[in-house]
Parts: C-alpha cells; sequence; structure tokens
C-alpha cells in the first residue's frame, strides 16, 4: 500500500486519498487533494515524506519541487480518478463524526496575480546577502564559511565574497546578516525560496505565507523589487500591507532564539540579549519602508496614489484602526512627496474661491462655471490627499491642510447663500465636501450640521412655495356680472377688480357683504347681493343677484383680504390700539357701547368681554350690554365696515374664555 | 468478414481436428451459454436465476468505471469474454488482469496494447450473460475476440503476460491471443503506470474486500 503523510496534521497514512486516521482529515478541495497527491511515496522517497511530515507539523508551508504540484494537478483531471475521489469524500464524510473541514478562506497568494517587471533584477536583495552569496547555511560553520568564500571568489567578484566571509565570520555584523537572512528555517527551505523567487513568484509568495513574521517580512520585501507595474492596485496594497503588518508582530525574543539555536550549531558565540536584535530589527523595519518606497515609485502617479490609498485604507479599516507602523510612517513619506502638489493646488482653490465671491454679483451664471472648477480641482486635490487623510483619521487627528481648504470652502457656501441667496449652489458646494473631506471628522461634523440647515431650508422654501400656490390658487376667481352689458368682477394676487378698477389686496382696508331677500306682497321676488371693499380714498360696491357667484367671491374675498384685515386688527389690539365701529370703541378687554337717552346725553357705558352679547338682527351685526338693552351697537353687513371681521374675531374669542380679545392668537 | 468467420466453414474445407479446436476455441470466447457449463453446476444454476441484463437498473456512477455500476457477465470467462472484447474509442485493445473484488464485484486493472492508457474495469460475474453495453469511452468490438487477459493477479502485469497464459488451464490458454501482439511494446519496457492510475489503484484497494496481491 502507498505510503503518504496527511496534508492536516502530518500523520502517516496509507494511500494519498485516504481518510487520516490520526486527525480523521480527507483532503476535499482542490489544493488539499494536489498536496495530498504530492505527499506520497508516488512522488517523493521516503525521506522526503519525512520532512514534509515535520513541516507539516510544524504548521509551516510545504515547498515542492519544481513541477511536482503541476504533476499532481494533471493526474487530478483523470475522470476516472475524479468521480473515484467524489465517492472517496461522501463516504469520509458520513463516517467521520466531525463535521467535514470547511474551505478555507483564500489567502492573499491565492487571489494574487503576481506579474514579475521585465526589467527586474537578476538578483533579488534575497540572493544579495552574505548567505546566498556564499551559499552556505546559516548552521555552517568558520571553517566551511571561509572554503565557500575562496571557491566563490574562484567564479564571482572576490571582494564581494571577501566582504560576505568578513560578516558572517564577524560575529557582530553576522546579527545584521542573519537578521537579513530567513532566520528558522531550514537550509533546505531557503534555498528553495531562492530559486522560486526566480522562476515562480506565485509558489514562493504562496509559501512564504505560513513563515514566521521576519522570514515571512524579508521574503516579501525581497518580492516586491520584482512586482510589475501593471498588476492590480489591489494586489500591490495587499502585499505592501502584509509587509507592513508582519513588520509589527517581529518579535526581538524570537528572533534571538532563532539566531543561537544555528550559532550552537554553526560554533559561533551567542547573542547576549535581545537588545542587539531590536537594534537589527529596526535597521531591517527601515529597509521594508525603502523597499516599499523603490517599488512604488516605479509605478505611474495615479497607480500610485491609488496603491496608497488601498494600502492606508486596508490597513486602518478605512480610518477607523490603527495602522502598523511602516504604514504610518510611509504615509509621512508619502505626504513629503505630494507636498507641492497638494500646495500648489490648495492656492488654486484659494483663488478660486476669491473668484467665485467676487461673481456672486453676477448671479448664477456668473457662479457656476467656477464652482465647476473648483469641483473639478478640489476632487483632484483630495485624490492625491486621500491617503494622508485616512491615515491622520486612523491616528484620531486631521489633515490640516485639508480642514483649512474645507472650512474656507465651507465659508463660500455659506456666504453664497446667505448673501446671495444661491440655495443650489451651496447645496452643491455642501455635497462636494462632504463627498470629499470624509476622513475629517470636524468639517464632516460641521458639514452635515450644515447639509441638515440646508435640506430644511430648501424644504421650508419649497413648502413656502407651495402655499403660495395654494393661495393663489384658493383666492383668484373671476366671473361675469350683468345680463346684457357684462362686467367683470375678479380677485386675484394681483387686487379686487370690478368694472377694471383695481384695488390691490394690501389697500384694502374694509369689507362687507350682505344680501337683501325682495317680496311684493309677500311673494319673494329674489334676492340682491351686496359686496364692498375699500381703500384709503375709495368705496366700491358690487350689487348682483347670482348666489353662487356671490358666495364664492366672498369666500375668496374673506381669504385674500379679510384673514388679513383680523390679524392686523387683533396685531394692533394685542398692542394697545382701539378701533372705532359705528358709535362704539372697541379695545383688547371689550368695548365702550353709546347708550342713547331721549331727554338727555348720550351716555358711554364700558363693557369687558364678558359682559357683551353678540347677535343678527334685521341685516345688522348687534352687540349689546348683556343686563342693559339699550346699550347696543348695531353695524348693517351691508354697509358698516369689517363688520364680519369683528364678528368673527368676537365669536372665536368668546370660545376661549379669556378676557382679551386677541387670546384668539394664542389658541 | 472476421478472421473466425472466415476460419469456421465460410471458407474451403479444412481439416477437421482443426475446425473443431477452432470450433471450441469460439464457443469458449463467444459462447455464453458453453462457457456458463464450464463454470460447474452450482454456478450455472445460480446464474440461470439472476436476470440477463446490459446494465443494473440501480446503477449509479459511469457505467463500468464506477464499482456502483459494475458490468454484468457471465461468470469468470465471462469477465474474460467482455474484457477481450472490449476496446478504446481509438480502436485499441487491452490487456488486462483481475487486481481484486469489492464485495461481490471484481476489479481488473487494463492497459492498452500501445500503453498509452491505462484503466480500472468494475465487473459483476453473477449474470447468465455478458452486457452488451460498453463504458463511456469504449466499444465493444462487433466480432469476438481471443483473450488478452486473466482473471489471476499479474505480479508485474502487463510484462509477465507470458507466464499468466502459461498458467492458465490449458483449455484456456488455446483461446489467448498469441505473443506476437503485445511482445514488441513489453520488450520495449512501455508499460508505466501514470501518476492518476496509481492513485486509482490506491483508492480501489482500501476498499477492496479480497485482493489477489495478497
Amino acid at each position: 500500500m502507498t505510503q503518504a503523510i496527511c496534508f492536516n496534521c502530518g500523520a502517516e497514512k496509507f494511500g494519498a486519498f485516504t481518510q487520516c486516521t490520526a486527525c480523521k482529515a480527507t483532503p476535499s478541495n482542490q489544493e488539499q487533494l494536489e498536496t495530498s497527491m504530492a505527499l506520497c511515496e508516488h512522488m517523493h522517497s521516503s525521506q522526503q515524506l519525512a520532512v514534509f511530515a515535520e513541516d507539516t507539523r510544524q504548521h509551516r508551508k510545504l515547498v515542492f519541487g519544481p513541477g511536482v504540484l503541476d504533476q499532481a494537478r494533471e493526474a487530478l483531471k483523470d475522470p476516472q480518478l475524479v468521480s473515484m475521489l467524489g465517492l472517496v469524500i461522501r463516504s469520509a464524510s458520513q463516517e467521520s463524526q466531525r463535521p467535514s473541514l470547511s474551505l478555507p478562506r483564500p489567502s492573499p497568494a491565492e487571489t494574487t496575480s503576481f506579474k514579475v517587471r521585465r526589467d527586474a533584477p537578476e538578483n533579488t536583495d534575497l540572493h544579495k546577502t552574505a548567505f546566498s552569496i556564499l551559499d552556505v547555511t546559516t548552521r555552517d560553520n568558520r571553517r566551511r564559511i571561509v572554503e565557500q568564500a575562496e571557491e566563490r571568489s574562484l567564479s564571482m567578484d572576490h571582494e564581494l565574497c571577501t566582504k560576505a566571509r568578513s560578516d558572517l565570520t564577524n560575529p557582530r555584523n553576522r546579527l545584521s546578516v542573519e537578521v537579513s537572512w530567513l532566520p528558522g528555517i531550514s537550509p533546505k527551505r531557503a534555498s528553495a525560496y531562492c530559486t522560486l523567487i526566480k522562476h515562480d513568484l506565485d509558489k514562493y509568495m504562496s509559501a512564504a505565507e505560513d513563515e514566521s513574521p521576519l522570514v515571512k517580512a524579508n521574503l516579501i520585501a525581497a518580492a516586491l523589487d520584482l512586482f510589475d507595474a501593471d498588476m492590480d492596485a489591489d494586489d500591490w496594497a495587499t502585499w505592501i500591507y502584509q509587509l507592513a503588518s508582519e513588520s509589527d508582530q517581529i518579535d526581538a525574543e524570537d528572533v534571538l532564539r532563532l539566531v543561537n539555536e544555528d550559532r550552537a550549531v554553526a560554533g559561533f558565540p551567542l547573542v547576549s540579549g535581545p537588545e542587539l536584535v531590536e537594534e537589527e530589527v529596526s535597521n531591517r523595519r527601515r529597509y521594508y519602508k525603502d523597499s516599499i518606497k523603490n517599488a512604488i515609485d516605479r509605478l505611474p502617479t495615479k497607480r500610485m496614489i491609488d496603491v496608497m490609498t488601498d494600502v492606508v485604507d486596508t490597513a486602518t479599516l478605512s480610518g477607523e484602526d490603527a495602522a502598523p507602523l511602516l504604514i504610518d510612517e510611509l504615509i509621512d513619506s508619502y505626504e513629503l512627496g505630494v507636498r507641492s502638489f497638494l500646495d500648489r493646488e490648495a492656492e488654486n482653490v484659494e483663488k478660486l474661491i476669491g473668484s467665485i465671491r467676487n461673481s456672486a454679483s453676477g448671479g448664477i451664471r456668473a457662479v457656476t462655471p467656477l464652482v465647476d472648477k473648483l469641483d473639478s480641482v478640489i476632487r483632484n486635490w483630495d485624490r492625491v490627499a486621500q491617503p494622508i487623510q485616512i491615515s491622520m483619521k486612523s491616528r484620531g487627528l486631521e489633515h490640516d491642510q485639508s480642514r483649512r481648504m474645507a472650512l474656507d470652502v465651507r465659508g463660500l457656501g455659506i456666504d453664497l447663500f446667505n448673501e446671495h441667496q444661491m440655495l443650489d449652489q451651496a447645496e452643491r458646494i455642501t455635497h462636494l465636501l462632504k463627498d470629499v473631506f470624509a476622513e475629517l471628522p470636524e468639517v464632516a461634523n460641521r458639514l452635515e450640521e450644515d447639509s441638515v440647515a440646508i435640506s430644511n431650508i430648501h424644504k421650508d422654501r419649497q413648502r413656502e412655495q407651495k402655499r403660495t400656490e395654494d393661495w393663489v390658487r384658493e383666492i383668484t376667481y373671476e366671473a361675469q356680472i350683468g345680463l346684457v352689458f357684462k362686467d367683470t368682477l375678479k380677485i386675484s394676487p394681483n387686487g379686487v377688480e370690478w368694472k377694471g378698477s383695481r384695488v390691490a389686496l394690501d389697500n384694502v382696508t374694509g369689507v362687507g357683504w350682505g344680501a337683501t331677500r325682495n317680496s311684493v306682497n309677500g311673494v319673494p321676488t329674489g334676492t340682491d347681493y351686496f359686496i364692498f371693499w375699500c381703500d384709503q380714498h375709495n368705496v366700491t360696491r358690487v350689487q348682483l343677484n347670482r348666489e353662487n357667484v356671490y358666495s364664492t367671491f366672498i369666500d375668496k374675498l374673506w381669504k385674500a383680504v379679510g384673514v388679513r384685515l383680523l390679524t392686523e386688527m387683533l396685531g394692533g389690539l394685542r398692542e394697545g390700539k382701539r378701533y372705532r365701529f359705528g358709535d362704539a370703541i372697541l379695545d383688547d378687554f371689550g368695548m365702550e357701547l353709546t347708550k342713547s337717552h331721549i331727554f338727555s346725553a348720550d351716555e358711554k357705558i364700558k363693557a369687558t368681554w364678558a359682559e357683551l352679547q353678540i347677535w343678527s338682527a334685521n341685516g345688522s351685526l348687534c352687540i349689546g350690554k348683556t343686563n342693559d338693552k339699550k346699550a347696543v351697537l348695531s353695524l348693517p353687513y351691508q354697509g358698516a365696515n369689517n363688520a364680519h371681521v369683528l364678528e368673527a374675531a368676537i365669536r372665536a374669542k368668546f370660545k376661549t374664555g379669556n378676557p382679551r380679545l386677541s387670546s384668539i392668537f394664542e389658541d | 468478414m472476421g478472421f473466425f468467420s472466415k476460419l469456421l466453414g465460410k471458407e474451403d474445407e479444412g481439416d477437421k481436428a482443426l475446425r473443431e479446436a477452432m470450433q471450441m476455441i469460439w464457443k469458449i470466447i463467444d459462447d455464453e451459454k458453453f462457457q456458463n457449463t464450464l463454470l460447474g453446476d452450482d454456478m450455472e444454476a445460480l446464474l440461470k436465476n439472476t436476470p440477463a441484463i446490459d446494465e443494473r437498473p440501480d446503477g449509479e456512477g459511469a457505467f463500468g468505471l464506477d464499482e456502483r455500476n459494475p458490468i454484468p457477465v457471465n461468470g469468470a470467462i465471462g469477465e474474460l469474454s467482455y474484457l477481450s472484447r472490449l476496446e478504446t474509442s481509438n480502436g485499441e485493445r487491452m490487456m488486462f488482469h483481475r487486481i481484486g473484488a469489492i464485495n461481490m464485484i471484481d476489479v481488473f486493472e487494463a492497459v492498452t496494447y500501445s500503453g498509452s492508457g491505462w484503466y480500472l474495469f468494475f465487473v459483476d460475474l453473477y449474470h447468465p450473460r455478458r452486457s452488451r453495453k460498453a463504458p463511456p469511452g469504449f466499444r465493444i468490438a462487433s466480432e469476438p475476440r481471443q483473450f488478452s487477459g486473466f482473471h489471476n493477479y499479474c505480479y508485474n502485469f502487463p510484462y509477465d503476460f507470458a507466464d499468466a497464459k502459461q498458467a492458465s488451464p490449458e483449455m484456456l490458454r488455446l483461446a489467448y491471443i498469441p505473443f506476437g501482439n503485445v511482445m514488441p511494446q513489453i520488450e520495449k519496457k512501455a508499460f508505466a503506470r501514470p501518476m492518476s492510475h496509481k492513485a486509482k489503484l490506491d483508492i480501489v484497494k482500501s476498499k477492496m474486500s479480497s485482493r489477489s496481491d495478497m
């Protein structure tokens, strides 16, 4: 039976695709099947399988020789095998008590389409380390290093080999080289990485994913030098972030332990403490930053900005979380690089704001093209500033230049609204700023308030406009009066009009209307309807006999003029004014009535609203003192100014019980 | 007109003894009733009581290539007869040997004469006649064919073809293909199991209830 290794736990089993008796895992997806195929004696010797078993147990990424996985993949195309594997998987999942292994989330290496640039250097930084130059391992002793240096110097640059030997044999220099290399991994794996990076970047990056932070960071940093500019911005960002993240996780104690393990075998003095390693790790972090900078410097400007934005967005969860230190440093360097551009564009924005203010008096047509330009410049500016803004937000700060610009532009929007009533432009600017400066919390809050305020004003204006339109509709009316010669009776926002004579609504100071039923010998002969209105100078009277015209017109007249007159009168009363109606005086608390005597002078009787009552009789509004029948005011509806207005006010007041007539305002 | 048709009476009368021998070979390789008589009384009786079908109605998976859908044949000789007549869609014949059984289903490993294709077939020998149906990707030759495989396990398959033939019962030995049909490839050592086939063998062997190599 075929000897094999479990892809999951490294235990020995028989048959590549059988269920592992140790961990019960059965290969179920393509990657696991390919790996399982590679982990059997059909493809590797027992000794090789033992190495892979150990790698699997240590959760290290398995590094297969060139073509191994391709062979496995090819074998797995056999239809009968595919069918059989279906059976194996099904029966295993039926037999196994534990749930079947869920498909793992794709790793960055699986989702990245790596492309190596055409002008990639023949040797990466990995190959430039002393270990690689001399082809020695971390466990080779001083003698072996010297021998290798002599041998390699026959075919390579002598000085290079001498320096490499010196670096590796001098304990102090050696630490720097060790930290730059791949501490803790086997010589075979290290050698495999040096090969893979040249020939199969996908496998190299895939294998790197499971290494310790320092090794992984070193591997990624070396690979960045090969990335092609055409690779997706997302992929660039992913690996830059991976490098930064691993850089943060490097633990000097761990590195010290790994270095000393190898030094013990190689016969070099052990590193005394983590401080020295810490120093080298710091140097290494600077190298990582430089590696990233050098890599993204090769990108076209637009792509570089996209990559930086993606990196910081991913690293900070859109500004909500702290980024790895390396990302912050990277952004600081980026800011230095783009500062001249941002300064120049900020000046342009300032000039545009000035131009818009100057041309605002020219109206919307003068302003709109300039606001268009401002929109374009700000968006372009923000595109470049975006990584900085996100980074600052993640650090609890605001990008000062962005904040100043945002507030300047906000001020422009407010001025356009307040001073020039350009609501649409103000709203547009607010939306632009909200869109562009969302990463500035303080500005975003203010803009949100502005946006709400503008929105409310906008809604109020809309409501007001609708009310006006409704009012216009409600008060507009026109009728032709007369059997033969027609005269036009008309009311509209422009005024009330009769026989071509018009009085503006606001100039009307008094209105009245009424009807008289006619009869001859007790037989009804029709009703005459009367309407009048007056201004400071004239009274216009209309007589008609069509009830529907009468009732419609007085309804419009009341809405257009009556309500205003009532409001004005109540407002005046509230201020202490007094109004004459006939021979009576009206004030806010009651009326002064005239009581007539036959044989003596008339008597003025003051009565509060509680002492007064009203009624209609003989076409007149009557107001009298409750206990004094002779103290009565009679206002004919057809002749007295505003009798209906007064009646409406008093009837409304009686419903409130308040001593003041103007109190009807309060309800 | 095939080789056997020519040989059996449709040509000029030949030697009578040769004719009788040929008739016997023909019966062995193609005559299902005769084949069944060679299985012994008990087995013959058993087969009579089973359905004569081309494919199991409850079969699942690829016919003949999946253990759940084995090829119905009439006994051990029916297996040899069926598989010897089977050829790839390109018309290539195959050598085969029995590697074991998964419960009642016999498993045969086969390789084309050229060594280009390796297969596993699942066969159910408890039927009164052999199926007329071929697995997907294969076809059944219209003429009877001499045996090209064995009901035994060949430890060095197919290089031990000659030894296996020699070890067969004398009566069957006559029904086998001539060595010359396969020797050139065997001598060239042209047969090597591909990775996928090895994997299939691993899977099948892990499920076998009986194995011929143990």
